[in-house]
């Protein structure tokens, strides 16, 4: 019980408080009336029993003075109309007994001699010597003797009053602090209710109600306005959340927009590249033009080259932060890979700057599971970095080797690591750790001399990261070189497996043939510039401007007339896929598509469209005619295979 | 001694017998009797206490009251025992003597023995109309116009009173007195 107490409700315990000193009040003041009235009644007793004996004294004076026992006796006979008197008696002069009251009671059972003067209270009785005076002489002595008897009675009279009196006083304690505890509790409790519906439900609209000016109501009062401040903040707390949630809706659709307005700009920056690297190529392969001329056009090739190749790296960023890089993996060895890039992609470049570059491969296990053309364009931005910033007679070392994978699981594979080397202008310790960042490309001063938009190594890092794999840069300082890293995890090399082939440029291994080829281009420009490549690299091009040309041209000559379609997807009076589907419904035909937009997602469609090839604008002359050759053959092959 | 027992010792006895009587009476009186004057000495100072006097019996404040015997002596010394030292409302007690009523003084309360009966009239006479309390010692003594009687029933002493007389001779008698008296006639 005392144990529960804390944890008794507010009512019990105010009920219990007010009962508890109630009860206590009524026991105090019960005794303290007891103890009062025990207290007057022995003096008023003692009094009474004085008067009494000095009444019965004056009266008993004439007899003890002239000896005489029966008047004596008489007058303490009157004293059977007081009850409490329970014996009396009167002693001569000399302390003999004179005369004794009731008259049965023999004379030894009252004292033998009179006792001191005054009264005394013993258990029962009140026992009483008096003188009995005469004119101040004494004459005597009388005895009386009271029954307390009376007393006691009067007493357990008292007491049942008493309890009477607390239990009733009780019961009304009880129902009044009932009634009255509710003033107290009633607050509490609802105040109690408040704070529940704010914890539970996380309102915080409700209020308490203030039910008095007391400290339950200042109480009240100061919940009240915790709510409502904390109301008040939440309110600007959640217009400040819509505010950035505004303020962040803006930026990511301003974000999209500027994505949308590269990848629109580059597509349009590269469309009227397509014309130019033909007729140049053209131009190159035409032997009436003077050789200084060739030079020149080589330049101007070149040139073009490195911009298409801007352009395109402005298109992966744009597909990277949209999310929109996508591998097609399969089992590549690095170490060709590398090797092709070096021959087809640095090896000029070196050459002009007479730069020495070297490749040491001491990996055994040097393939991984990627995407052969992303990793080509990895280590291409590695090398041309090497390259552009390492200055003439520089030096270029590359090396190949395994490390073990930072994982030691079960199976774990090691790592194979791709370090470039070079020993040109590096990067200071504060540029470092940014250089991977797009946009970012050391000191601006530096950027102007060195060109380029400095999304390389940003694209790299992407591609890498999707592959699982890392990069990284080390630089002593300024003028230290520069030491880049890419470290992937290798795969077991398939038996049979065709990477190596396919990987490896193949185009000018296989032998041309003449094929029947339908371009559809709504460029002139374009379109009379490729038809005349593909003319003297001698093929029969026939022309058609738009979707329903193509099908009318399609359907004079019939399908089968020709043996490939080469089509841009942008036409003026439909989609180069529509045109793709409608003619190989009537005859199959292998096609490649052409177009500015070189996503994923845009050779997914193409792919799905029907097309065997996606080339991206502005298209390689080199790779456009070897697409053409390898499209016809496997085309021929599946021919051959059907018939 | 020897010769006064062979020379006329006779003679000399009745002598010594005749000067002593009153003296050997008294002396040879039964313990009874006297325990009864013992009783009357202590009644009779104690009659003052519950007996007021007009102020005109005394001369002063401090006058003393005095109790005559006339004739006999019965008391002896016991009279004069009982009222030795004490004092009432400022007055001390004296005895006096009379040997005959006319020598009969200023006196308060007057002890009239049975010796003196049949003097009665002219003590009575003698006392009259000065507020002198008469005690006597029987019913006669009352019937013959006194006061106060003092009569011995076996061994106690019981009051006769007659209370008219009392007041006649402007003397106040207190009613616890009266109350543990016989009252006469």
């Amino acid at each position: 019980m005392a144990l529960s107490l804390r944890d008794l409700p507010i009512k019990r315990k105010l009920m219990l408080v007010i009962l508890l000193t109630s009860s206590f009040a009524l026991l105090l003041m019960g005794s303290a009336v007891i103890t009062y009235e025990l207290v007057t009644f022995r003096r008023a007793l003692a009094v009474n029993i004085g008067v009494l004996a000095q009444i019965i004294g004056s009266n008993s004076t004439a007899a003890v003075a002239f000896d005489d026992p029966k008047s004596a006796r008489e007058i303490l006979a009157a004293l059977s109309a007081e009850h409490q008197i329970t014996a009396a008696a009167i002693y001569d002069k000399s302390g003999r007994l004179f005369a004794s009251f009731p008259e049965e009671v023999p004379a030894s059972e009252f004292p033998k001699q009179p006792g001191p003067d005054g009264h005394r209270f013993d258990r029962a009785h009140l026992v009483m010597f008096q003188p009995i005076l005469q004119e101040g002489t004494r004459l005597g002595t009388i005895y009386l003797q009271a029954d307390l008897g009376v007393m006691y009675s009067r007493f357990t009279v008292y007491g049942a009053l008493i309890l009477i009196v607390s239990a009733c006083s009780f019961l009304a304690a009880m129902s009044l602090s009932a009634r009255f505890q509710r003033r107290i509790s009633r607050p509490i409790l609802e105040l109690a209710e408040v704070a529940t519906a704010v914890s539970e439900r996380h309102d915080y609209s409700v209020r308490g109600t203030k039910h008095g000016a007391d400290e339950i109501g200042q109480l009240t009062e100061a919940f009240n306005q915790m709510l409502t401040t904390i109301d008040e903040s939440n309110a600007l707390l959640s217009a400040s959340e819509e505010r950035l949630r505004l303020a962040l809706e803006g930026s990511e659709a301003a974000n999209h927009a500027k994505d949308n307005f590269l990848a629109i700009l580059s597509h349009e920056l590269r469309t009227p590249l397509t014309p130019v690297l033909a007729t140049v190529a053209m131009l190159e392969s035409d032997e009436s033009i003077p050789s200084h001329i060739h030079h020149e056009l080589e330049v101007l090739q070149r040139n073009i080259e490195v911009e298409a190749r801007l352009i395109d790296d402005l298109l992966d960023v744009t597909g990277i932060t949209r999310g929109k890089l996508e591998l097609h993996r399969h089992v590549v060895d690095v170490r060709s890979l590398l090797e092709h890039t070096m021959q087809n992609y640095c090896a000029s470049t070196a050459a002009k700057k007479n730069l020495r570059v070297s490749m040491e491969v001491t990996a055994s296990e040097t393939c991984v599971l990627g995407d052969s053309s992303r990793l080509t364009q990895v280590f291409w931005n590695l090398l041309q970095n090497a390259c552009k910033f390492t200055p003439e007679a520089g030096a270029i070392d590359i090396r190949v080797y395994n490390e073990p994978s930072a994982w030691n699981g079960e199976g774990s594979r090691p790592e194979l690591i791709v370090e470039v080397c070079d020993n040109g202008i590096g990067i200071d310790a504060k540029t470092l750790p940014r250089i991977f960042n797009a946009f970012e490309q050391g000191e601006r001063s530096r950027s102007t001399n060195f060109g380029g938009l400095g999304l390389g190594l940003a694209i790299s890092r992407a591609i890498v990261e999707l592959h699982g794999g890392s990069i990284s840069a080390t630089s002593d300082g300024m003028d230290k070189g520069t030491k880049l890293f890419v470290r992937l995890n290798t795969a077991l090399r398939l038996i049979g497996d065709g990477t190596q082939k396919r990987s490896t440029p193949s185009h000018d291994l296989i032998p041309t043939r003449s094929l029947r080829i339908l371009l559809v281009e709504d460029h002139p420009d374009t379109a009379a510039q490729l038809s005349r490549l593909l003319e003297r690299a001698g093929h029969e091009v026939t022309c058609a401007g738009s979707v329903r040309e193509a099908q009318e041209t399609a359907s004079q000559n019939r399908t089968s007339a020709f043996d490939i379609l080469i089509s841009d997807l942008g036409l003026p009076d439909g989609s180069g896929h529509d045109l793709m589907r409608d003619l190989s419904r009537n005859h199959p035909i292998p096609g490649i598509a052409l177009s500015g937009y070189g996503m994923d997602e845009d050779i997914q469609n193409s792919i799905a469209a029907g097309f065997s090839r996606h080339m991206t604008k502005p298209v390689d002359w080199q790779e456009l005619k070897g697409a053409i050759q390898k499209v016809a053959r496997d085309a021929h092959a599946a021919n051959d295979d059907g018939a | 001694m020897a010769f006064l027992k062979t020379t006329g010792i006779a003679a000399f006895k009745g002598l010594i017998v005749a000067c002593l009587l009153p003296l050997t009476i008294a002396r040879a009186q039964p313990p009874e009797a006297n325990r009864e004057y013992a009783l009357k000495a202590v009644f009779l100072y104690n009659f003052c206490r519950f007996i007021e006097w007009p102020k005109s019996a005394f001369a002063s404040p401090n006058d003393p009251i005095v109790i005559g015997l006339i004739g006999e002596d019965p008391f002896g010394p016991l009279l004069n025992d009982a009222v030795k030292g004490e004092a009432l409302r400022g007055r001390t007690i004296q005895i006096e003597h009379y040997r005959k009523p006319e020598a009969i003084g200023r006196c308060h309360l007057l002890f009239v023995g049975r010796s003196e009966m049949k003097r009665l009239d002219q003590i009575l006479a003698a006392v009259d109309g000065r507020s002198v309390v008469t005690v006597g010692e029987s019913d006669a003594f009352l019937d013959r116009g006194g006061m106060i009687a003092l009569a011995a029933e076996g061994n106690r002493v019981r009051l006769h009173i007659n209370p008219a007389m009392l007041r006649a001779a402007s003397l106040d008698v207190s009613s616890k007195l009266l109350s543990v008296a016989e009252i006469k006639p």
